[in-house]
This record gives C-alpha cells, structure tokens and sequence, in this order.
C-alpha cells in the first residue's frame, strides 16, 4: 500500500521507507519502555527464578497461540487492521504513523508467540537499559525489514509474495524457540 | 544495528537479534 505498485521513485520511496522505519523505531521503543518500566517488581527475584519464568511464560504463548491451548485461550491483542485512515494526506507522515502502529506491537493483530516472549524477557529479565533499547530498535527494524526490502526489489508483487510465502506453520514456533533461546542467554 | 550491537558486546547483538526475529514472525518472514 504504501509503495505504489509500477514505476520506481527513489527519492519517494526512500522518504516513505526511512519514515517508516523511525516510526518502527519509535513505536517498539514506546512499548519496550514501557514494560521495561514495570520491570522492577520482579528484579528483586533470583536469576534462575526469572528464567524460569520467562520460560514459562514462552512455553503458556506458545500454547495459546499455536498449540493445544489454541482454541480455549487467547492472548492480549488488537483483532483488528490499521485503519486506512492513518495513511490518509501525507504519504509519508502517513507511513511514519503507520510504522509507529505497527512498531508498538499494539494496534494491530499479533499471529505469533515470539512477540509475548519477547515482552516477558523485558518484564522478568531484569535487563539494563541499553539491551532493553537494542531489543527495541531490533524489534522496530524487524518491522520495517519487509518493507525496506521491498524497495530494493525490482518486482514488488513477486517479491512480497516470495517473502511471504511457507512459513505460517513452522514459523511463529521456530521464532518463539529463537527469541527464548536468546532471552536465556540475556538473564 | 547488529554490528553496533557486536560492537557493544555479544550480549547486546543479542537483544538486536531477538528483537529482530520477533518483529520477522510477525509478517510471516520467519
């Protein structure tokens, strides 16, 4: 939507994809910073409690989300699509607030467990401002990757389908294993 | 970002990564 499909502009689509990413960025940073906030109910707890916990708590997502648990819990989420008004006017103010939207984890649907995991290790883990910024930035980046990438690709509907494609079954579980493993590795 | 974060230590490539991969889960890329 926010790159129009046919001709390239660089200098266009370059401003909507940095516009797209600072908002990313600055969404993730939002959330992040504010579950880093209430973080410190749960410093006081010893390191092998917390990584018990964020275990769990990886283990209790992934069941909602994509195991036996599937159908009779749901996590917290927004079921529902950002709204086309947001890239009303602006193009590009339009895609920063797009990003912003999407970067907070908040205002849209979550499909996969990863992000839950990802905020249990901000929550349990006891961590420093900084890696708490770099999972931010990582996170808001993440975001903006599959558009970024879209804009260095010569055919954009192949590319997103080709980007897209296969890994709605596997995906979300290998992610998830991928974010605890990296958590147990940051407590 | 990344060799930022390896810049910084391993540690921080890590949260980069972890927070990159979630992000990636959710369009479907991973």
């Amino acid at each position: 939507v926010l790159l129009l499909p046919g001709k390239r502009h660089l200098d266009r689509d370059l401003r909507i994809g940095i516009a797209y990413l600072s908002g990313a960025v600055a969404g993730s940073l939002v959330t992040a910073l504010a579950v880093w906030a209430c973080s410190g109910v749960f410093a006081p707890l010893p390191g092998w409690l917390r990584a018990g916990l964020i275990a769990a708590a990886a283990a209790l997502a992934w069941m909602i989300k994509q195991g036996p648990l599937r159908r009779r819990f749901t996590l917290p989420e927004n079921r529902r699509q950002i709204p086309a008004e947001v890239l009303g006017g602006s193009l590009v103010r339009g895609a920063m607030q797009f990003g912003f939207e999407m970067g907070t984890g908040l205002r849209t649907y979550v499909p996969s467990p990863a992000p839950y995991v990802l905020a249990a290790v901000v929550m349990l883990g006891d961590l420093p401002l900084a890696e708490v910024l770099l999972i931010a930035m990582g996170f808001g980046t993440g975001r903006a990757i599959p558009l970024m990438l879209q804009l260095s690709a010569g055919e954009r509907s192949r590319f997103t389908d080709e980007f897209l494609r296969g890994s709605a079954e596997f995906g979300p579980s290998i992610s998830s294993a991928l974010v605890l493993g990296g958590a147990l590795l940051l407590v | 970002l990344l060799m930022l974060g390896v810049a910084y230590d391993a540690k921080a490539a890590i949260a980069v990564v972890i927070g990159a991969v979630a992000a990636l889960s959710l369009s479907g890329s991973i």
